[in-house]
């Protein structure tokens, strides 16, 4: 991804706050103990979005970069903060803003997750951007060969790469 | 920056992969050469290649399903501006789509993968717009329109559902069962209302029935109605598409007669087919056939691949899933222990005839399945049960506990017990006209019932009022408040006879039946179960001739038929192959049931027909009197687990068959076999029917007679009294199984030589046998065998041969020549003469005796062996010692 591909800060704050309010909006009219399951959220961020302030995005590539990033913020926060409450630091202080978006991982993992992918996109920016676009948005892998502009054979070739890589830093991280 | 060192690793991770993997440590070895912190590096990467086992990377952090709008997708579908993805499988993609002319809606377009006529499709849609036009019902999604892409791919429009599929939303959701029929009622009232208006779905499946959340309820909507018909209707010219092409994909929810080849011959059945198959997922989280069952098989040998993977009934896929149940029953907000007693039953039997594979046996409307299900709820006996009224007085009594707790335990007991009516007219399909006015009456039958047994309500008449006067009370009314329906009043009495046999009064149980009869004079259809009531009538009190000569009538009769009900044949084969397998003339039952048992398999009936299972059972047992031990053991360890697979542990059923094989490991002096199964019994039957029940109390006699025939006599007389107590409570001094049970105490005062104890037991009940049941009845025989038995071991061998000798000769009359009872009651005879002094009489009954006994049961039988030890000691009193030292031979066997 080129630079001026890269969102800047406000618009990252503004898809964050757009993720978090959409993600509310839609637990509130589940029943309780129902998941996100069906819901498009990033895509309903960007017809959301696209419509409000199309301009603000060069292309499409440019808007899932940003709501990579922006979700990748929004669960390590909550991870962070899941983290914190087990940990015993921040007894039920919780935000009635705080939502809990439905995700396997554990808590744990994830944070790991968040750092290995640190360490990766310093060797390998673009290995770190193929994650973010499949792990963060759920992007398949022809549209991220598309958003990239590299070849599918490419996305496939780094992806068994990136598969062994995290899982070896992952369970280093938890050994 | 890219790390070189890294890049280094990465590039022989890649080149390593593309080889094969015996060839990698090679290549390895060098690349890598000396350097030992690389070649850990890319090791430990291939320790992680292609491990799926973790791969949490593969699926997003946060489940985006449905995916949204694809690069690859197009902006629009005809005039639809497409907005994003709502799904996609084998036919194609479903979009949302915006419309906006001439209004501007949100709506779902279907769009078909290429490869289908689209010409042909499309002309087809048009004759069908018009049906499709007439669906208006708030769970149909409505078919708008349809057309093809630039592409030329065919796409329909419809209304636009959001919504999970049902299975998903009901575990999302965790509804439990009661929930879940309650939207499979809803669904199904919707499929109804468009077969109404002469529309097939035809592809009903999870995928096609979705549920949103509206206002705090499930929404449920079948979408796709119609398109199926469309789809493969062009398909069908295309054969090669309808091999692997199939938008459907498997098989599993399609009926045989439509996945087949002749799949242009479906109905309303077709649906209910479908249905069934998503009620039995929706109850066990299971689907009735694996997908590896279809899996590189013609469609032509689906119908062949179900039968030889016959689905077992929901209760039994959750027993079988082991582990996994708990989570299944969590998803239905149950346990699975309950969750699996839930579906035993109705619910398993519900399901099952829903997907019978011959269309012929199903529902034959989603109207019917409905009306079962709201059976289930009602507490009514659903028409998929067994045929006959002990179930159908079983639900009456869940469903009326209540009032019946206030009329007693009693009644409760003998409702229960009560058995036998059939209401074949109601399982004939083509009696179907019958059937529905038999069910009228059969439900007046249980109001006057309820109100009879509500009248037991002691604040009204007086605490005292037992269930005898109320029912009694009841046989005066019954004539008058349905003077104007015979058909009704005759129901009654059948039952109200049926619950009179069970309190053993036989007299009025007669009169009830006999005035039945003649009020449905010229009724063949209820007068065949009232024959049948009176035939069981004529069986429990004995009278073996007039029961044959009933049972054979009603055989006779059903033969008659030119277009005869398998499955009636086969019952009345079991009636009267079952009595005579009771009346000990096995070898005229064993071929009666050995034809009942080729008529099932002919009809390819299953096992697990209520119908079927009964021959396993009988013949069985008839195997078993004949002697046929090896035979009997496998058949009744066949009806043992049938038992098991359709009902499970600690089921009526089971329970009785267990008891079975119990009683024949006890004749076959398997002593040590048999006692755990007879506690078993007797424990299971306090579980199901509680200790005080006429079923419990007779396993629990039983147990303690296996007690007594190891000589635990202590223990035996423990059950055995209380036995004796418990039924007068229950059933009243002069029940049949009272003074059964008195017998059996007698004898067993006898076996531990308490002799007065056992001479004052046998002598009350004697009275009350003769008066009740009659001098000529077995028990007043058996009765007088007991009494002079003790007697004479008692020191008086004067009164004791009295009884003895009326004992035999009563028995001469009544039971066949070769009956084992006759050679032991000879047997015991022979011995009292024999302590009388006339060597001569003794040594021919004794002998007599032992012959028949070695006939009956062989020489090694226990009784054959006591009766040789009666002679040996008859020839050393007459000082025959060769003759003496023989017969202790063969007594000691």
């Amino acid at each position: 991804m080129s630079q001026d591909q890269q969102p800047s800060a406000e618009l990252l704050d503004t898809l964050y706050t757009e993720l978090r309010r959409l993600a509310r909006a839609r637990m509130r009219n589940l029943p309780p103990g129902n998941t996100l399951q069906p819901t498009a959220l990033v895509h309903e961020a960007f017809l959301r979005l696209n419509k409000t302030d199309g301009q603000q995005w060069n292309s499409q590539g440019h808007f899932f970069g940003a709501a990579a990033l922006a979700m990748r913020q929004i669960l390590v926060d909550q991870a962070r903060r899941k983290s914190r409450i087990r940990h015993g630091g921040e007894q039920k202080r919780m935000d009635v803003d705080d939502i809990d978006l439905p995700i396997e991982l554990p808590v744990d993992d994830l944070l790991a997750l968040d750092q290995a992918l640190t360490r990766l996109e310093k060797d390998d920016p673009r290995k770190a951007q193929i994650v973010m676009l499949r792990y963060f948005v759920g992007l398949e892998r022809e549209e991220v060969a598309e958003i990239m502009g590299i070849s599918l054979r490419t996305v496939d070739r780094d992806w068994r790469y990136i598969v062994a890589r995290l899982q070896r830093d992952l369970e280093a991280e938890a050994s | 920056m890219t790390d070189p060192r890294q890049q280094r690793a990465e590039d022989l991770f890649q080149r390593a992969l593309d080889l094969e993997p015996d060839q990698r440590a090679a290549f390895l070895d060098a690349e890598c050469g000396d350097d030992a912190a690389l070649r850990d590096e890319v090791d430990g990467l291939l320790g992680y290649a292609g491990d799926d086992a973790t791969g949490f990377l593969d699926k997003p952090a946060v489940p985006m399903a449905p995916p949204g709008r694809r690069l690859t997708d197009p902006d629009t579908v005809g005039p639809y501006r497409v907005l994003g993805r709502l799904g996609d499988g084998a036919y194609g993609v479903v979009y949302e789509v915006e419309q906006t002319e001439p209004i501007q809606r949100r709506l779902a377009l279907k769009l078909l993968k290429a490869g289908m006529d689209t010409e042909e499709i499309l002309a087809r849609f048009e004759t069908e717009r018009q049906t499709l036009a007439v669906l208006d019902h708030p769970n149909i999604a409505r078919v708008i329109d349809a057309g093809a892409s630039d592409g030329g791919r065919p796409y329909f429009v419809m209304e636009l559902v959001r919504g999970e599929t049902i299975t998903d939303y009901c575990d999302s959701m965790k509804l439990d069962l009661r929930a879940r029929l309650e939207l499979f009622i809803e669904v199904g009232r919707a499929v109804q209302h468009a077969h109404q208006r002469g529309v097939l779905h035809r592809d009903l499946k999870p995928s096609n029935i979705l549920v949103s959340h509206v206002d705090g309820r499930a929404m449920p909507k079948v979408i796709d109605f119609g398109i199926a018909k469309v789809t493969t209707a062009a398909a069908s010219s295309r054969p090669s598409y309808t091999l692997d092409g199939q938008a459907m994909g498997t098989p599993i929810y399609m009926s045989p007669e439509q996945s087949g080849r002749s799949r242009l011959d479906v109905d309303t059945a077709t649906d209910v087919y479908s249905m069934g198959v998503l009620l039995y997922e929706l109850l066990c989280g299971q689907l009735p056939y694996d997908a590896e069952v279809f899996r590189d098989v013609s469609p032509d040998r689906f119908e062949a691949r179900m039968r030889e993977n016959d689905p077992a009934p929901p209760s039994i896929r959750v027993q079988k899933l082991g582990d996994q149940a708990a989570a299944v029953a969590r998803r239905r907000s149950n346990e699975a222990w309950h969750l699996r007693s839930e579906l035993d039953g109705d619910l398993d039997w519900i399901v099952m005839r829903a997907i019978e594979r011959d269309r012929l046996r199903r529902y034959q409307t989603l109207q019917e399945l409905i009306q079962e299900i709201e059976r289930y709820f009602r507490d009514d006996p659903v028409l998929a049960g067994p045929p006959g009224i002990r179930y159908r007085l079983r639900k009456f009594v869940s469903r009326n506990r209540g009032a019946l707790m206030v009329a007693g335990l009693a009644m409760i007991s003998v409702l229960i017990a009560a058995g036998g009516l059939t209401y074949s007219l109601i399982e004939s399909n083509r009696q179907r006209m019958v059937a529905e006015s038999a069910r009228a009456e059969s439900d007046a039958v249980l109001v006057f019932l309820s109100n009879m047994l509500s009248s037991a309500d002691p604040g009204r008449e007086g605490a005292d009022v037992t269930v005898v006067e109320v029912l009694d009370a009841a046989s005066q009314d019954v004539g008058i408040d349905f003077a104007e329906q015979p058909q009704v009043e005759a129901r009654l009495r059948s039952v109200m006879g049926l619950v009179y046999r069970e309190l053993g009064r036989y007299d009025d149980a007669h009169a009830h039946f006999e005035r039945g009869l003649q009020l449905i004079d010229g009724r063949e259809d209820i007068g065949v179960d009232l024959q049948r009531e009176l035939g069981t009538l004529q069986r429990s009190e004995g009278d073996y001739a007039s029961a044959e000569s009933t049972f054979v009538r009603i055989l006779d009769a059903r033969r008659q038929d030119p277009s005869p009900d398998p499955r009636l044949l086969i019952q009345s084969l079991t009636d009267l192959g079952g009595l005579y397998v009771m009346a000990e003339r096995h070898d005229e039952g064993i071929p009666i049931l050995e034809e009942a048992q080729q008529l099932a398999r002919r009809e390819n009936l299953p096992d697990t027909d209520p119908v079927v299972a009964v021959i396993y059972t009988d013949l069985g047992n008839a195997y078993r009197s004949a002697g046929m031990f090896d035979e009997a053991e496998v058949l009744l360890l066949a009806a043992i687990d049938l038992a098991d697979r359709s009902h499970g542990h600690a089921h009526a059923g089971i329970i009785s068959d267990i008891q079975n094989l119990a009683g024949l490991y006890r004749e076959t002096g398997r002593l040590d076999e048999a006692l755990p199964l007879y506690r078993r019994c007797y424990v299971d039957g306090i579980e199901v029917f509680g200790g005080e029940h006429p079923v419990t109390l007779r396993f629990r006699s039983n147990y303690a007679l296996c007690l007594s025939d190891m000589g635990l006599y202590e223990e035996a007389l423990v059950h055995s009294q209380e036995v004796v107590t418990s039924r007068e409570a229950l059933l009243g001094l002069d029940n049949p199984s009272t003074l059964a049970s008195r017998l059996n105490l007698a004898l067993l005062y006898a076996r531990m030589d308490r002799y007065e104890e056992s001479a004052a037991s046998a002598r009350e009940t004697r009275q009350r046998i003769r008066t009740k049941m009659g001098e000529d009845h077995i028990y007043a025989m058996i009765v007088d065998h007991i009494l002079g038995s003790a007697l004479h071991l008692g020191g008086d061998p004067t009164a004791g041969e009295v009884y003895l000798r009326a004992a035999v000769t009563g028995m001469r009359e009544i039971l066949p020549a070769d009956s084992w009872r006759l050679g032991r009651t000879t047997s015991a005879w022979g011995a009292c003469v024999r302590d009388l002094g006339r060597h001569e009489d003794a040594e021919r009954l004794l002998t007599d005796g032992h012959r028949i006994l070695d006939e009956a049961l062989g020489p090694d039988d226990k009784r054959t062996r006591d009766a040789a030890g009666e002679l040996a000691r008859l020839y050393e009193l007459w000082q025959q010692p060769d003759a003496a030292a023989h017969w202790r031979e063969l007594a000691a066997r």
